[in-house]
């Protein structure tokens, strides 16, 4: 390139510059909105948390029933449970058990036999007929109070919630683990197993603002097009300028190779120079920005700028650009030296 | 001159601002998803979040009653999730869903069950997302607390709105979900067949009042005596303005009072007035105008009259205690009492109008009073009999005879949810002390049961109170006395009522659903959302506004050696505009055209894909008619004034200069790899 001084940063180079820094810029605001909008949401989740998940096994018809040994290595922080709907009357209560060897649901929650304790909404009294898979007599002996189960819901032993599902003895359709970690829940989705949260506003907050940070990834769409456009526009005038001089260089030798490696590395310079300039703007842009609307607005929304973002947009401005001016640099590439030799142009 | 490529870039630049701008105007009416993005929402104003919005459920009785509202839907938000996916759950009531917009197209397989077993819908979408084919039962998660819900997807539903992507449940179980209490919804959905009479109540610009909160200081008074009349007015319009409040004695207006607030504002105006007219005075407080308000109260001008409390029975040997007060209430102090038995004696009352009386002989005897010179003098006792027996223990019977001998309810006429004070009086008729149980009735129905302990042949005065009661009358039994309790719906004088229909600055929003602002939703002010996305829909044109200028000039820079030989031949820049401008008006129109079509389609085809999605519901096509007419103009007017501008650049030069090819006649400048430090 230094033996070969064929393109100068002349005004056109540098308006150039200017605007593939605008897209550079517009990509880096567009993420640092994004980061902003995660960690917004990051401070409303800190404000709910549990430490419980409620594991279930999703089959054709909604929750099925799983062996504990499905749930071993969490076993111990596990509680495990059947529900089921059943009819009293014409009525539908949903009949529930739980054995929580390991405490984890903080209530004491029994019932023995045929003994049935009902919610405080659960206006039945005395013997009833529960019918599910099968039938069965049970009698209400008094009420549970539970802050995770519905005030709606009846609890029976383990015993009568087989004979109601008709199940064998360790067959299970829910379980309520504490303290999950990430690959332990990873593990037991990868097994088919339905892993909620029992406090769903953090998981909606995260898959709502992971949408958010998809979303931010379309800006790249236009800014790499515009950049390209950029770069298209700025190699083809400058060969359209310059042709006579490449001609000159190809016929004292210069290889296709040579003169196109020139065009794509002119590109690649004026790219980087206005990819840098626009992670500058977008950096001083976004604080900016921030601090202002923290003055004007009431706001719990913080622009924030993450390094790996500033890399990938630059890496995106640089690529944009040298694939911008892949056509004119192949179209002067490929004509001949008496073509390019025609046009008189010179400085 | 100007070749195909250009059109092809102009149309890509164009494509992709329209595509852009569809997803912006989208991401600026998500929050109308909430509000399944038609009608007219009531939402609690002071909520941070719609999530937190809090409407009592009375409203929806109300709006039924009103004649120009045709539907009334209370939705309830919560959010759960199933196999890994998060989605909202909203709360209805099932049979009051039809009546509002948008229309519920059903697939069901399994229909609701009776009793609290949940039942839910899922919207279409929602349904392939979570790969679920009704009837399925799955569990719910709380969405703020630990909590486990089991419902039966009984089927599913399409609306062609974005309910599509939510699980409608039965209103308890999203309460229970969301910890919400049994008598409120986060919003009212509503329907009406009369647009421009909500429209008009809806005008943000005019200074709007209501009155509220009616009271006077005192319910009796005397001739002449001063009473204060007070009443709170709102200011719930969106300018400052003035309301003349007129008050008013049984009809007759004796004051009017203006105040001015400011919008938003509220304030209390007191006055003060008396009687002379012995009787009931109905006291009016009333504003005129588009949404007259008149408010009522009762004052009963009476003659001063004291009131003497105190046992009709008591025991020999003990103390009788009297009470005397005013009519209204206060003690009256220095007031002689006799007993006039055999021995009689004399006491004064006391700062708090009380004395004891020795009660020294069997028999009836007469109380008698003598206010001389005190304030109360020339009153008369009222309100009980001034006989007291004074008894023989022995000659009482020898069991518990409890029996109601007064009952009183104050006020006789409380709006809902208010409540009123019974008071029983109970004596013991026997010797033999005990536990009275007395039950209460409301329309022949026991409300409570009191329990009075009493002496031997003593006497209690206990109180309870009446609350819950729905608008009507109400008759209270208790013993074999009787009282009417007027029961007024909550709305009768609360600035609620005109607030529902109502907006900004008081406890409740009406809004069209796609005024719900995007912040209400996310959380975050306001202007930083709007400043957001005016940015990114700035930038994102001046992004295209920069591809087609600098395609254009290239285009004319390329050809400037066919401009110049034009030029040396004798044309003259005005030819060179004629030449340039059908060209460029060609290009930009086709590339305009074209990109505009497929930047829809495209928009189209990604929204289609749920490619976008905000707070659980797939981002609607946003972009109107409008909006696309502007981005098509625009994109041929900035075409045609770079192909414009460009040539008249390219004009400029001297015809040989251009002929030649030469570059820009700039001083000679600094090589780029010098510049960047290469060499």
């Amino acid at each position: 390139m230094r033996s070969l001084p064929l393109f100068r940063f002349n005004k056109r180079a540098r308006s150039t510059s200017w605007g593939i820094a605008l897209c550079t810029m517009f990509i880096v605001a567009s993420f640092s909105i994004a980061s902003g909008l995660r960690s917004s949401m990051d401070t409303l989740s800190d404000n709910f948390s549990s430490e419980l998940s409620l594991v279930t096994f999703p089959g054709t018809s909604g929750i099925d029933f799983f062996e504990s040994s499905a749930l071993v290595e969490v076993e111990d922080r596990s509680a495990m449970g059947v529900l089921a709907v059943s009819s009293a009357g014409p009525d539908h209560f949903v009949v529930f058990a739980v054995h929580d060897p390991a405490g984890v649901l903080g209530e004491a929650l029994a019932a023995s036999g045929h003994d049935v304790k009902v919610g405080a909404s659960v206006p039945l009294s005395g013997q009833a007929v529960l019918e599910s898979e099968t039938s069965q007599e049970v009698t209400v002996v008094g009420r549970f109070s539970s802050a995770l189960f519905s005030p709606d819901w009846m609890l029976g032993s383990l015993e009568l919630l087989l004979e109601l599902t008709d199940r064998d003895d360790g067959s299970w359709n829910f379980a309520v683990v504490r303290s999950l970690t990430a690959d332990e829940r990873d593990s037991l989705e990868s097994a088919g197993f339905s892993v909620q949260p029992m406090v769903s506003i953090v998981e909606f907050l995260d898959s709502s603002v992971a949408e958010l940070e998809a979303d931010a990834f379309w800006v790249l769409v236009p800014s790499a097009f515009v950049i390209a456009v950029l770069a298209y526009s700025f190699i083809g005038a400058e060969v359209a300028d310059r042709r006579h001089d490449i001609g000159i260089i190809k016929t004292i030798g210069a290889g296709r190779r040579r003169v196109f490696g020139y065009l794509m590395a002119e590109s690649a310079l004026i790219c980087a120079y206005g990819g840098a300039l626009g992670l500058a703007l977008g950096i001083v842009m976004s604080y900016a920005v921030s601090t202002v609307a923290s003055h004007m607005f009431t706001s719990v929304f913080v622009i924030e700028i993450q390094e790996t973002l500033l890399v990938a947009s630059y890496l995106v401005t640089v690529a944009a650009g040298v694939a911008g001016a892949l056509i004119p640099s192949a179209r002067m590439t490929v004509s001949s030296p008496v073509s390019d030799l025609r046009e008189v142009g010179t400085y | 001159m100007i070749r195909r490529r250009v059109i092809v870039v102009i149309a890509l630049s164009v494509m992709i601002f329209t595509s852009s701008t569809s997803v912006i105007i989208g991401l600026r009416d998500a929050p109308a998803a909430f509000a399944a993005g038609e009608g007219l929402v009531v939402t609690s104003s002071g909520s941070p979040t719609i999530f937190s919005s809090r409407v009592g459920m009375d409203m929806v009785t109300f709006l039924e009653g009103l004649d120009n509202i045709t539907g009334v839907s209370p939705e309830v938000f919560a959010f759960s999730s199933w196999n890994g996916r998060s989605f909202v759950v909203r709360g209805v009531d099932f049979d009051r869903l039809d009546s509002v917009s948008p229309v519920i197209v059903r697939d069901v397989a399994l229909e609701p069950v009776a009793g609290p077993a949940g039942y839910a819908l899922l919207g279409e979408r929602l349904a392939k997302r979570l790969a679920l084919d009704p009837p399925a039962t799955i569990t719910l998660a709380g969405s703020y607390a630990s909590k486990m819900e089991l419902v039966q997807v009984g089927g599913t539903f399409s609306s062609g709105s974005t309910l599509d992507d939510e699980m409608l449940v039965n209103l308890d179980v999203a309460r229970y979900l969301s910890g919400m209490g049994d008598h409120e919804a986060s919003i009212i959905r509503v329907a009406t067949d009369e647009p421009s009479w909500l429209e008009h109540l809806l005008s943000p610009e005019e200074a709007r009042f209501s009155l509220f909160d009616l009271s006077v200081s005192k319910e009796q008074v005397g001739p002449g005596e001063e009473f204060a009349i007070t009443v709170k007015v709102l200011n719930w319009g969106g300018t400052d303005g003035s309301v003349s409040i007129a008050f008013a004695d049984s009809g007759v207006t004796f004051v009017l009072r203006t105040v001015t607030l400011s919008a938003a504002a509220s304030s209390e105006v007191s006055v003060r007035h008396n009687g002379t007219v012995l009787g009931a005075h109905n006291i009016s407080a009333s504003i005129s105008g588009d949404f007259p308000v008149t408010l009522h109260a009762e004052v009963e001008v009476v003659d001063p009259y004291l009131v003497a409390s105190f046992p009709r029975n008591v025991m020999v040997g003990s103390g009788l205690q009297v009470r005397l007060t005013t009519y209204s209430g206060e003690p009256a102090q220095g007031v002689s009492v006799t007993l006039l038995d055999p021995t009689p004696s004399t006491n004064i009352t006391g700062s708090d109008g009380v004395c004891v009386l020795p009660a020294d002989d069997i028999g009836r005897f007469q109380l008698a009073f003598d206010a001389s010179g005190t304030p109360f003098e020339g009153m008369s006792i009222a309100g009980s009999s001034v006989l007291v027996d004074v008894l023989d223990p022995s000659e009482f019977p020898d069991e518990f005879l409890p029996r109601v001998v007064a009952f009183s309810l104050n006020p006789s006429s409380i709006k809902e949810g208010g409540s009123a004070t019974g008071t029983v009086a109970v004596e013991n008729a026997g010797s033999v002390p005990g536990v009275a149980q007395v039950p209460v009735t409301v329309d022949s129905v026991l409300h409570s049961t009191l329990q009075v302990a009493l002496g031997a042949a003593d006497g209690s005065t206990v109180s309870f109170a009446l609350s819950g009661l729905s608008p009507g009358a109400h008759t209270v039994q208790v013993g074999d006395f009787s009282a009417v309790l007027e029961v007024s719906p909550w709305y009768v004088d609360n600035p609620d009522l005109v607030q529902l229909v109502i907006r900004y600055g008081g406890t409740s929003t009406l809004s069209s659903a796609g005024a719900i602002p995007i912040y209400q939703a996310a959380k975050l002010s306001e202007g930083n959302v709007s400043l957001v996305l005016f940015s990114l829909g700035a930038v994102s044109g001046l992004l295209a506004t920069m591809a087609i200028v600098s395609v254009f000039s290239k285009e004319v820079r390329e050809n400037r050696k066919r401009l110049g030989i034009l030029r040396a031949i004798g044309a003259s820049r005005k030819d060179i505009r004629r030449l340039v401008f059908p060209q460029a008006l060609a290009a930009s129109l086709v590339g305009a055209v074209a990109g505009v079509l497929t930047g829809l389609a495209v928009a189209w085809a990604l929204v289609d894909s749920g490619a976008f999605t905000v707070f659980g519901h797939v981002l609607e096509f946003g972009i109107t008619l409008g909006p696309v007419i502007v981005i098509a103009a625009g994109a041929v007017a900035i075409g045609l004034a770079s192909a414009i501008v460009s040539a008249e650049m390219a004009a400029k030069e001297t015809a040989i200069s251009s002929i030649r090819d030469l570059p820009d006649e700039e001083p000679p400048e600094k090589d780029l790899s010098e510049l960047l430090g290469d060499g």
